[in-house]
């Protein structure tokens, strides 16, 4: 079972700090600092997006999180790691996903960094809704 | 036995409501009792395909099987990041 103070994760409606999530996975034995931010994007597929609404299984996203998290810990020397998934409404270059983690070396990082975007985006029961002039939609996987 | 089903995104705007609460036999799993909504809330039919099941929230197979209490969830295609 994985030391559970190395590794942060929260859903929730609070706007992301990226920089204290940076602080979180400081660690004396790290050589290597990674982050993922997720932001909205202004447009999809030429279509002006207002804004996106997301919701979540926050209970599970939350059990998801650290499940991905603690293969993080299990399968590559990550020292610590933080996930952390908004919801609610977000405007356009808002942050609805960061994800922070430290490792002795870079080439290990890189890999545990796209892994744990990766299962997340595959597995956290989050939903996103588009908010365009003409109307709203969720949005289907692979989108 | 009675269970609790959460819904989320297009099945908690088809069925109405984000929870519900079903009655069911003894014998039921997962997926007859996802098949029991969709009798109640034809417009999940086509969807039960590409949704996946929940119990307690932990991913679960069909086939699962049910005890008294358990929170079943309606995971739809999922969107986060």
């Amino acid at each position: 079972m994985a030391d559970d103070s190395r590794l942060f994760v929260s859903v929730g409606d609070a706007p992301i700090d990226v920089t204290a999530l940076l602080d979180r996975v400081a660690d004396p034995g790290a050589g290597a600092v990674l982050s993922f931010v997720g932001t909205v994007r202004e447009s999809k597929q030429g279509k002006g997006v207002l804004g996106i609404e997301y919701e979540a299984y926050e209970a599970m996203a939350e059990r998801v999180l650290r499940r991905i998290g603690d293969e993080l810990l299990a399968g590559w020397p990550v020292r610590r790691a933080a996930l952390v998934h908004r919801t609610g409404h977000l405007r356009v270059g808002d942050a609805s996903l960061a994800i922070t983690l430290s490792t002795p070396h870079r080439a290990p990082g890189f890999e545990a960094l796209r892994f744990a975007v990766e299962s997340l985006k595959r597995d956290a029961p989050v939903w996103k809704r588009e908010h365009f002039e003409d109307g709203a939609v969720w949005v289907q996987e692979g989108s | 036995m009675r269970i609790e089903v959460l819904c989320f995104a297009v099945v908690r705007e088809i069925v109405g409501a984000p929870a519900a609460t079903i009655e069911l036999p003894a014998a039921a799993t997962a997926g007859t009792a996802a098949a029991a909504l969709a009798e109640a809330h034809p417009a999940l039919r086509p969807l039960l395909a590409s949704v996946r099941l929940a119990v307690n929230e932990e991913f679960v197979a069909p086939d699962h099987a049910l005890a008294d209490g358990d929170r079943l969830a309606l995971i739809p295609p999922v969107s986060g990041g």
